[in-house]
């Protein structure tokens, strides 16, 4: 088994060492890094933006590119919050506490080291981790019914849905909205045209690229224009040398980075919980077993180390899900499969087999992308930094014209950048009455084939919906997702009369989380 | 200001319900079938019923729990909010009727007029620079195919 994993580990290497492919990883680092630094964008965002290019692209290039989007753009989102005190990208808020403190004392480029060695840390393990669990999901998978099916994509709507910030009422609801969002266009077992009121381009259904442009595009510009604080850039020259931490800085953040490789990795196993609280409970644990606490939030090392370390082995972890049970645990997950879709590849456990190239080749560009990144960031660092100061009023100007002929590029339709305008609208009104639009981006991607074996169980059952609760598999999944629901409810009532957080700095940053 | 989040609640809730019906109401339409044999309309009729309970109980958590929200909302900016849907009306308009390079123009410039520090020349040399941008890199780096000028023939089909 193990040897079997390391024989295609090594393939996975010639694919993602192929010239057009490393290429692609590379402009996909490049980009969600530039893009995660600059104010008010992130991760769905230039994932979203990239999307049309990809229709052009060979799948393995385009997974390679749009992954690694995602983990660029999670080490712009450490720049943001060490240098700037900026929380723009939840995974990195809590990193706020210790590395603003280490900025103003001038180690800000020790704390941007320390962040790169943790999460490569981190990172590693995740990646090892799914080239183990991975193949065993798989098999285990290939066990599933269509009722199995239907009640883990029950599950993972439902952890995803209360994962995001806000009410977790109204993340499932969004879920929901998600899944009635994914029923326009043509039934295919009926052939019948539900939800289209009679217009041609709705038969194929709703443009994910329209959602998601439209969602984390036009509605975070009508969110964000006027409303983005001028940015306070006083710390910001970082220079090469400044990046290299001191010994014993090293000392205390590599034992801190371990410990929170390993609750990151513990977090992407329980569902419901990702990168975010990981990167929370890391910091608490850290706090808690250090021999002095009272540093903390005055610029500690272990306090960047650690929760950094817990998000990457989370955010690897994640895709361990996604990729092996087609699955995603949250919206740049279910942004990624919907590109796989797109290309006409039907994520789920038969993806192993049947396409080893994108498994593989997936695999081993998380390690040649986090290389990549590492070339990247250390050079590049005083250029990240300038990109920081670029003001909203360039950017989202321009964001808005590659949206516009990235969507019409989907088809060559004009339809479609209307049907972005409408759809971006709709998504500000639900932003600003509190509703995140992630989780709805979840319900979108799953809401056909969630139809689709919600129906095949029926059939095979012949109408009796005890089968649910009568397979095994399937009652299991039914069991944890109840109990999900259940300490969620559990949580939110105990929270509600002692509104203090555990610390001032940390509720700070919860609010903006 | 704690009516008015509240308020919000409500407002949601109640756009959740509206939703619900609309596609509990089109869904029957559909045929809902037996549950051995599953029409095209049972699952948007189960996920109107799901919506229309959400939204009921978010409605109602925002009339009774007299919790004040600790997110803030921010301040409704108009002006942005008018550019910028203007930028994509008129991308979608101009795009039709005269093509890609006039378009791309307009958007950027329109939306970029919606920032309170911009001033006409400020959005006029953005949008010169995005445009020509846009032009080598779409146009003829990516091919896409959408004509950089042209006069009016038909609407909406460049």
């Amino acid at each position: 088994m193990i040897s079997g994993a390391l024989v295609d580990l090594w393939h996975g290497f010639e694919v993602a060492l192929q010239p057009g492919n490393l290429l692609w990883c590379f402009v996909g680092v490049l980009f969600g890094n530039l893009v995660g630094v600059l104010p008010g964008m992130g991760a769905l965002a230039a994932i979203s933006l990239l999307l049309p290019l990809t229709f052009a692209m060979k799948p393995v290039a385009a997974i390679l590119m749009l992954a690694g989007i995602y983990y660029g753009s999670q080490y712009g989102g450490a720049i943001c919050s060490i240098l700037l005190n900026l929380p723009c990208h939840p995974p990195h808020a809590v990193t706020c506490l210790d590395g603003y403190p280490m900025t103003q004392q001038g180690r800000g480029g020790a704390a941007l080291g320390i962040t790169m060695l943790s999460s490569f840390i981190g990172a590693s393990f995740g990646i090892t981790e799914m080239i183990f669990f991975a193949p065993i999901l798989v098999e285990f998978a290939f066990k599933f019914g269509a009722a199995d099916i239907c009640s883990l994509m029950l599950l993972g709507l439902l952890s995803g849905s209360t994962l995001a910030k806000g009410s977790p009422l109204k993340g499932v609801a969004m879920t929901a909205l998600g899944l009635v969002l994914a029923l326009v266009g043509t039934d295919g077992n009926t052939g019948l045209h539900r939800f289209t009121y009679g217009i041609d381009q709705l038969y194929d259904g709703i443009e994910i690229v329209a959602l998601a442009l439209g969602v984390f595009g036009i509605a975070e510009f009508l969110k964000s224009v006027n409303n983005l604080a001028p940015i306070n850039t006083k710390y910001t020259a970082v220079s090469l040398r400044d990046m290299k931490p001191t010994r014993s800085e090293l000392r205390r953040a590599i034992p801190a980075a371990f410990r929170g490789t390993l609750i990151g990795s513990l977090c992407a196993m329980i569902p419901g919980t990702g990168p975010t609280i990981a990167s929370f409970v890391a910091y608490a644990a850290e706090k808690k077993i250090s021999k002095t606490p009272e540093r903390f939030g005055t610029g500690a090392v272990e306090g960047v180390a650690c929760p950094e370390a817990a998000t990457h082995s989370s955010v690897q972890g994640d895709f361990i899900p996604t990729m092996s049970l087609g699955i995603p645990g949250d919206a740049v997950m279910a942004l990624l499969l919907g590109a796989l879709i797109i290309q006409g590849i039907q994520p789920g456990p038969q993806l192993v087999r049947e396409h080893p190239d994108i498994f593989w080749g997936l695999i081993a560009s998380f390690w040649v992308g986090n290389i990549l990144l590492i070339f990247l960031n250390v050079p590049l660092i005083g250029l990240w930094v300038k990109l920081l100061t670029v003001p909203y009023r360039y950017l989202y100007p321009s964001a808005l014209l590659f949206i516009c002929i990235g969507v019409y590029s989907s088809h060559n339709d004009l339809f479609a950048v209307g049907e972005t305008l409408v759809i971006g609208v709709a998504g500000f009104v639900l932003i600003r009455l509190g509703f995140h639009p992630a989780p709805m981006l979840l319900g979108f991607v799953l809401g056909s084939q969630f139809e689709e074996n919600l129906r095949r169980a029926l059939v095979l059952s012949q109408g009796d919906l005890t089968t649910f609760v009568e397979r095994p598999i399937s009652a299991t999944f039914l069991a944890i997702a109840s109990t999900l629901i259940g300490a969620k409810l559990f949580f939110h009532f105990r929270n509600r009369p002692t509104k203090a957080a555990p610390s001032p700095g940390i509720a700070k940053i919860v609010q903006h989380v | 200001m704690r009516g008015r989040i509240i308020g919000r609640d409500v407002y949601g809730g109640a756009i959740f319900v509206a939703i619900g019906l609309v596609i509990l109401v089109q869904g029957r339409s559909f045929g809902i079938g037996t549950l051995a044999q599953v029409g095209s309309g049972l699952f948007p009729v189960v996920l109107g019923v799901v919506l229309i309970g959400l939204g009921a109980l978010i409605a109602l958590g925002g009339i009774v729990s007299s919790e004040i929200e600790s997110e803030s909302v921010p301040p409704m900016q108009w002006k942005g909010f008018a550019a910028i849907v203007s930028g994509v009306v008129a991308f979608i308009a101009i795009g039709g009727l005269f093509g890609l390079a006039p378009a791309a123009f307009s958007c950027v410039f329109i939306s970029a007029l919606g920032d309170h520090t911009a001033t006409v020349k400020s959005a006029a040399i953005l949008a010169t620079v995005m445009t020509l941008f846009a032009l080598c890199f779409f146009s003829y780096f990516l091919n896409v195919q959408f004509p950089v000028f042209q006069l009016p023939t038909s609407w909406g089909s460049p």
